[in-house]
């Protein structure tokens, strides 16, 4: 390359360098920060196994959690889905545990017909599933089964306005219910409120839609024509496989004409946190599938804050320590090495900011690991050219022929070596789910940006320098080998002039 | 350089370090494998005894768990109490550590029955009822059994594919051997670190098998910059070459030592400062855990890419008839021209010397460069 073509390569890099930090600056853009850094809450859920999973119901699923997340009044949830599992990140000063009780539950709603009870003692009960199991939340919707129902111990219902003390689960009964007669699309609002009877407790208000209105007037004209005593005047409410409460048809409610207007009410033993939160998953209806949560982890913001600084610090501590060694090692020409690690860390970084504010890649600690570590091979690119050029100039070249072959030999290098460390990022961000796949964009984007560097600005600013008159300077430490015990070889003269 | 002055007025010379870095000494790593091939070898064979023994310690994201980290606590309380608080939920087997002098609490527990359920609530309400921190103050990371597994089986599926194409790569860019040298090393490497981690009972964290993904490439990319010089160099070697492949392969290696050296040097002065920051951060753990795994991996490799991708290679190609005829020709010429030590056709029988034979320089390369 002759030194113009070197000079316009060199301003031409210098150029969409400076363009792209004008730009970034102009934006007032900043990196995106990943949870880790700025604080939040990350939870990943993942279908509770036995069940078939499909792209359309994942992508209902993820709309669903959306929905929720946003009446949970987060600023910039990110749900994303990821392979068969769904990740959610809210980001600042959220609820740990208010997001894990709205985003993971499956809020299947089901009213269906009492068929029978099944006490304890009968040998029914023996035979079907014991409550104290994992319970399936999407029970099958059209056939009878036998669920169980959330029990509270009778006493306790003497005092009022006491929360009535939950039996533990082996205790519940177990009621034979008909198919679904009135399923969560028939909502059309849920609100939680007060019990308007107690005062005390918290129910949520069903409002159903025209549809489940005349379904749920259907039902309980049906069930009105029953023998008042008869256990099958009740229609269950099931959420989530569980009967919640198995209310009966009230005596002024005439047969076949049934409870018309479209409200019913769930009464919930809870809290009115826990009301809401019902309210809240009604009202923004079902998840398609059962949702187990993975991974649930939150960092507060202070944490995130020093975990940043700290990264920070040990990226700027370490860039430091490697211009001091390269210095040391190669004198004048170790500045532009230097000056190579400072483009490289200025593109690396702009990128990160660029795709931050347009794909949305989120800078996370690993990330930052996998920049510092990257400072390493930014770092041996400069090392190898600078080798390579002294093996050239030991094999007798001049210091200009020696500046073009070293870089032909030594990008050569550069590209398989950079091949592999590509060929690693891309499988660890193809394969790997969470914290890998930060580390390996950085990598893999690094790989990228070093090999880039190393073919305009390293090359052009190494050989013009090597066509200047500097390079016979011993500041430049571009003559010879600056630690080789030269005067072994050569006459004391040549090393003292 | 007034130094190169001193040094030249004295014949002893500087350290070693100087030496190597201007490339004046000269190693026999190729004439010497056998001494590296029985120091790895029993390195391996101690790594993976105890490892067998001890087993790897694995970090609650892959056996599943609970960690809590509380922080502003504001009543007296001891270890006992916690995990009173914590086994009253009906969670068994936590490990509690007080620290900041009693203004904060770890505390870590096998899986609960439901991320997010009773239980788990339980557990927590106990541990603020105990402390007197908020629930805000403390940061819970739950990881479910199942999750862990997932991420394991993640992992070694990328390990396969990634080795399977790195292999592949590396066979049409050079060739089979050293494909299958790079893979050598590459195992060596990640037993020799993973063993390391078990013996001293490092908890494996993702972090960490980020860290040991890294080592891989980093690995790879050292075998393949000395791969790189020895094909370059060897392809010069013509059956009536005056050196055989091992030594031509051991000048290469001489020939990228500074640039292994100085790599090695600056990958792992990044990663110190990461090892040695994230250290002192609380919670931080993540730093901390990818720089160990790094420091410890980066050396390992360093040591490998010098003294087991090429003498494992050399060992591979002398057993090529081409290069094995070189290798018996060469020797017997040079049994009857033993002692004419300063012939260039000598060079390599040098090597194995402790005094470096100088670099064959020709007169007309010193003229030139006085010019």
């Amino acid at each position: 390359m002759g030194r113009g073509k070197l000079v316009v390569s060199l301003v031409a890099f210098l150029a969409v360098v400076a363009g792209m930090w004008g730009f970034i600056i102009a934006k007032r853009w900043t990196p995106q920060l990943g949870l880790d850094l700025q604080g939040g809450v990350s939870i990943i859920l993942a279908p509770a196994p036995g069940q078939t999973v499909d792209l359309a119901v994942l992508e209902r699923t993820v709309g669903v959690i959306r929905n929720r997340i946003d009446q949970l009044g987060v600023a910039e949830p990110d749900i994303a889905q990821q392979g068969e599992t769904v990740q959610v990140q809210l980001p600042g000063l959220a609820d740990q545990e208010e997001a894990e009780d709205v985003i993971g539950r499956t809020a299947q709603l089901q009213m269906r017909p009492v068929l029978a009870d099944i006490p304890a003692d009968s040998p029914e009960y023996g035979n079907t599933p014991p409550c104290t199991e994992t319970i399936e939340a999407v029970p099958a919707a059209d056939e009878e089964v036998v669920l169980c129902e959330r029990s509270v111990a009778d006493a306790a219902s003497d005092e009022p306005g006491a929360d009535p003390e939950e039996l533990p689960r082996d205790q519940w009964n177990k009621l034979r219910v008909a198919p679904v007669a009135l399923g969560g699309d028939d909502i059309a609002n849920a609100i939680a409120e007060a019990d308007p009877t107690t005062g005390v407790g918290w129910q949520v208000a069903l409002r159903l839609n025209s549809g489940g209105a005349k379904k749920f007037e259907d039902i309980t004209a049906d069930l009105a024509c029953k023998d008042l005593a008869d256990p099958q005047r009740r229609f269950a409410i099931v959420l989530d496989g569980i009967v919640e409460s198995a209310p009966g048809v009230s005596e002024q409610v005439q047969c076949n004409v049934g409870i018309t207007g479209g409200d019913a009410v769930i009464t919930v033993g809870g809290d009115e946190d826990e009301a809401r939160e019902l309210a809240l998953v009604l009202r923004t209806g079902a998840l398609p599938i059962q949702l187990d949560i993975q991974e649930s982890r939150s960092v507060s913001p202070t944490l995130g804050r020093s975990s940043l600084q700290a990264g920070l610090l040990a990226g700027f501590a370490g860039l430091v320590l490697v211009c001091a060694y390269l210095l040391f090692l190669y004198r004048g020409i170790g500045l532009a090495a230097i000056a190579e690690l400072v483009m490289f860390g200025l593109v690396t970084l702009g990128l990160i900011i660029i795709l931050g504010n347009t794909v949305g890649f989120a800078l996370t600690l690993a990330g930052i690991a996998g920049v510092i570590v990257s400072i390493g091979i930014a770092a041996d690119s400069s090392i190898i050219y600078r080798e390579r050029f002294k093996d050239e100039l030991r094999a007798g070249r001049t210091i200009r022929t020696a500046a073009d072959k070293a870089f032909s030999s030594s990008f050569k290098t550069n590209l398989t070596g950079n091949t592999v460390s590509f060929l690693a990022a891309v499988v660890l961000y193809v394969l790997a789910v969470g914290p890998v796949r930060g580390f390996a964009f950085t990598l893999g984007l690094s790989t990228l940006v070093d090999t880039l560097l190393l073919a305009t600005f390293t090359r052009s600013v190494f050989a013009l320098i090597a066509r200047s008159r500097f390079a016979r300077s011993r500041f430049m430490g571009l003559r010879s080998n600056v630690f080789e015990d030269a005067p072994a070889a050569e006459p004391a003269g040549g090393a003292t002039r | 350089m007034s130094d190169a002055t001193t040094t030249g007025q004295r014949p002893r010379r500087a350290g070693l370090l100087r030496r190597v870095l201007g490339r004046t000494e000269y190693f026999d790593f190729i004439g010497q494998s056998r001494k590296f091939l029985i120091v790895s070898v029993v390195l391996l064979a101690v790594v993976a005894i105890g490892g067998l023994l001890r087993g790897l310690n694995f970090s609650i994201e892959f056996t599943g768990g609970t960690a809590l980290t509380i922080t502003n606590a504001s009543k007296d309380f001891t270890a006992e109490d916690l995990r009173d608080a914590v086994s009253d939920a009906g969670v068994e087997g936590a490990l509690v550590q007080v620290v900041d002098g009693g203004d904060g609490a770890l505390v870590s527990t096998p899986a609960v029955e439901e991320i997010g359920g009773e239980q788990q609530r339980d557990m927590v309400a106990g541990i603020t009822e105990v402390t007197g921190a908020g629930e805000g103050d403390i940061a819970r990371e739950a990881v479910g059994p199942r999750w862990g597994q997932q991420i394991t089986q993640q992992s070694l599926r990328g390990l396969l594919v990634f080795l399977v194409l790195v292999a592949l790569y590396l066979a049409l860019r050079f060739e089979w051997r050293m494909a299958a040298a790079a893979i050598v090393t590459l195992v060596h490497d990640i037993v020799l670190t993973v063993g390391i981690y078990a013996i001293v009972g490092f908890p494996v964290s993702p972090a960490s098998v980020i860290a040991f993904l890294t080592i891989l490439g980093y690995s790879l990319y050292d075998t393949v910059v000395v791969f790189d010089r020895v094909g370059e160099d060897t392809a010069r070697l013509s059956s009536v070459a005056t050196k055989t492949y091992g030594e031509t392969a051991n000048e290469a290696l001489n020939e990228v030592l500074v640039r292994s050296l100085s790599t090695s040097l600056t990958s792992l002065l990044p990663v110190g400062a990461l090892l040695f920051i994230g250290a002192n951060l609380l919670g931080a753990k993540t730093l901390q855990d990818l720089a160990l795994a790094l420091f410890i991996g980066m050396a390992v490799g360093t040591y490998s890419s010098i003294v087991v991708a090429t003498p494992f290679l050399v060992w591979l190609k002398e057993k090529e008839p081409r290069w094995a005829e070189l290798k018996q020709r060469v020797e017997s010429r040079r049994g009857g021209a033993d002692r004419d030590a300063s012939a260039p056709a000598a060079v390599g029988s040098t090597l194995a010397q402790s005094r470096p034979a100088p670099r064959p320089r020709s007169s007309k390369s010193r003229a030139k460069r006085r010019r």
